[in-house]
């Protein structure tokens, strides 16, 4: 499975987490659909990991596969989940609950619903201590003072004993990052962190994380479908379509050499301040026609041929296996060649 | 990076103890929550302090005096032992109100957690479990009680498991309902995200979300329960004599509806006024919890 899929990672440093062929099925009542195919990558300490695509690509289900927090009707069919070297899949339920909140935790979308509606922010943010360090509840509520001091929220001390809807939203993810780092995770998963946010709130929310992420270290997974948000955050990018990881480089050659079409769709339907507004030169901005394939009639070929420009006839037949199609910069596209071509 | 905008309006908000009284204040303001909080408040005081203070035990009998009409040293008269009737009305209070508040409690621990696991679970564990708990529902209430009494035997303690038996299915259902929503909340899915464990999710994140529902639903089940108390007195399977309650009352009373009205009627009024007590908290209770029901503030 590994060597099918290849991943580009420098040797020498050992990764927080590698996932190794992971791929996640939805069981319905009568068949069973893939949600995430063949996908695979990994993640050192202190590095941020872009994953983009649209909405149903399977960004989300990959980041709960990795937490074991898939809903019922989901489940881990193959592959590996190396963490540490301990591979998650098939870790007793007790047990990864030791690695979640400690180890891995997460952030989501919506901080005005994440958090529990009755309970102080401080009482949230201790429990977690309380779980995991044992402290004691004195202990844990002063340590979770200082977590909130850490994300940089005014007096602590009294808002530590406030409910979530006395602040803001962005008050609210701060407290989520909070939580998510209480334990000094190796790994966040944040998904979507700032898509519900202002956009200068996105901006000191980012900024936040990344500065977290320095002292301690953490290796961030995170998902987005906001490119801006991953060039300015991420040190490589996957770009997912349809449950398939279909493009991986670090975060300048992805932007400045996008091997496969739908990376390319994608950045072309970024407006750009000052510049031209497409790369076609038609003056409006450009989009990709048609929508993400339903996971109950996937094309037997490439999933984005039906959407692609350069689709041929062996694009509809089989599926393109990921390459390596520059240094460090894998793709699945029977065209890379003619994509690249088509940038200059 | 500034952050002034997230910490502005913060100077009016008030303290935690007045927002307390606040809400107290708000809730004076809804009749039915006065009047039935009210009601509720004095048979509490009449049990804890009216009963020290009557000149008679409800077991002390006058034999000058049976079946004696109201009067100066007997307000409500007497009975057919001569024993002082407000007396007995008083400690009837205080087995009635055990009765109804002990089998509630007795129902809510067991049918709270029961519908919390249910709802949390789902799968088989929820459809086997629930069908059973509708299969109590189907019986007539009154019923049931009657014959969970009859098997258990008389006397107070197992009228008041008898009672907690036919309450427990409106907890569960009431709670599963309410833990079927809730557990679809972001809050849930983040907290396993954090490691924590099901009790944990269970209890500190999902049922106090819950409470409010649970708290109106036990004021209205100790209404239930406190009637049902009285009707199985009445027919003789809840309390035996010399114990008081206000269904034995009613029955003995009963008899002598003609020579002492007072035996019989006390008792059923004290009955009547403890439900509507109780019912009209509940509601008021429910009204003060939905925000729809009050309309916009």
């Amino acid at each position: 499975m590994a060597e099918a899929s290849p991943t580009t990672l420098p040797e020498n440093v050992a990764p927080v987490i590698a996932v190794e062929g992971l791929r996640t099925e939805l069981a319905l009542r009568d068949r069973v659909l893939p949600a995430v195919i063949d996908v695979s990558f990994a993640l050192k300490r202190g590095q941020t990991l872009g994953v983009v695509g649209e909405s149903g690509c399977g960004k989300s289900m990959t980041a709960l596969s990795i937490a074991r927090l898939l809903p019922p009707i989901a489940r881990i069919a193959a592959g590996r989940l190396l963490f540490d070297g301990r591979d998650l899949v098939g870790l007793p339920e007790p047990d990864m609950r030791r690695v979640r909140g400690r180890d891995i935790s997460m952030i989501f979308q919506e901080p005005m619903t994440s958090l529990n509606p009755v309970k102080t922010i401080g009482y949230q943010i201790a429990e977690v201590l309380m779980l995991h360090v044992g402290l004691t509840r004195r202990q844990a509520w002063d340590a979770a003072i200082e977590k909130l001091r850490l994300v940089k929220i005014p007096e602590p001390a009294r808002r530590a004993g406030e409910y979530p809807h006395q602040l803001s939203g962005g008050m609210r993810q701060r407290v989520m990052i909070a939580i998510a780092l209480a334990c000094n995770p190796k790994l966040l998963l944040a998904d979507e962190p700032t898509t519900a946010l202002d956009v200068t709130i996105q901006a000191q929310i980012m900024e936040l994380m990344a500065e977290l992420q320095e002292s301690l270290g953490t290796a961030i997974m995170l998902i987005t479908h906001d490119l801006g948000l991953v060039a300015e955050n991420a040190d490589r990018v996957i770009v997912m379509y349809a449950g398939r990881k279909v493009e991986e480089a670090e975060v300048n050659e992805l932007f400045a050499a996008p091997c496969h079409p739908y990376t390319l769709g994608l950045l072309g339907s970024i407006p750009e301040l000052g510049a031209s507004l497409t790369r076609t030169g038609r003056g409006r901005l450009s989009e990709i026609k048609g929508s993400v394939p339903s996971l109950t009639q996937l094309p037997p070929g490439c999933a984005f041929a039906p959407r692609c420009g350069f689709a041929s006839e062996q694009c509809h037949r089989a599926v393109p296996p990921l390459e390596e199609k520059r240094p460090g910069h894998i793709a699945a596209c029977w065209h890379a060649d003619r994509v690249l071509e088509s940038l200059s | 990076m500034t952050l002034a905008p997230e910490s502005l309006g913060r100077s009016s908000r008030p303290s935690r103890r007045q927002r307390l009284f606040r809400s107290m204040l708000d809730a004076l303001r809804n009749p039915l929550l006065a009047v039935g909080g009210f009601l509720v408040l004095i048979q509490l005081v009449a049990v804890l302090f009216v009963g020290h203070i009557l000149p008679f035990g409800p077991n002390t009998m006058d034999y000058n005096a049976l079946l004696g009409a109201p009067g100066a040293s007997h307000l409500l008269g007497t009975d057919e032992l001569g024993r002082d009737i407000l007396s007995r009305l008083v400690d009837g209070a205080r087995l009635s109100l055990s009765v109804g508040l002990g089998s509630v409690a007795m129902a809510a621990l067991i049918g709270v957690p029961l519908g919390l696991v249910a709802g949390y679970l789902g799968g088989a564990f929820d459809a086997i479990f629930m069908r059973l708990i509708d299969s109590i529902i189907a019986l007539p209430p009154l019923v049931l009680a009657l014959t969970i009494a009859a098997v258990l035997g008389t006397g107070l303690v197992n009228t008041t498991i008898a009672i907690a038996i036919v309450a427990i299915p409106a907890f569960t259902r009431l709670v599963r309902g309410q833990v079927l929503s809730l557990k679809t909340n972001d809050y849930v899915l983040a907290a396993e995200s954090l490691g924590a464990p099901t009790w944990l999710i269970l209890f500190r994140h999902i049922l106090p979300n819950a409470i409010n529902p649970v708290i109106v639903q036990a004021s209205l089940a100790i209404g239930f329960a406190i009637i049902t108390e009285s009707s199985l007195s009445f027919i003789g399977l809840g309390a035996q004599p010399p114990q008081s309650t206000w269904g034995s009352m009613v029955q003995v009373g009963f008899q002598y509806l003609e020579l002492q009205p007072f035996y019989a009627l006390a008792p059923a009024t004290m009955i009547f006024l403890a439900v509507l007590g109780f019912n009209m908290l509940g509601e008021g209770l429910r009204q003060q919890f939905d925000p729809a029901s009050r309309g916009i503030k």
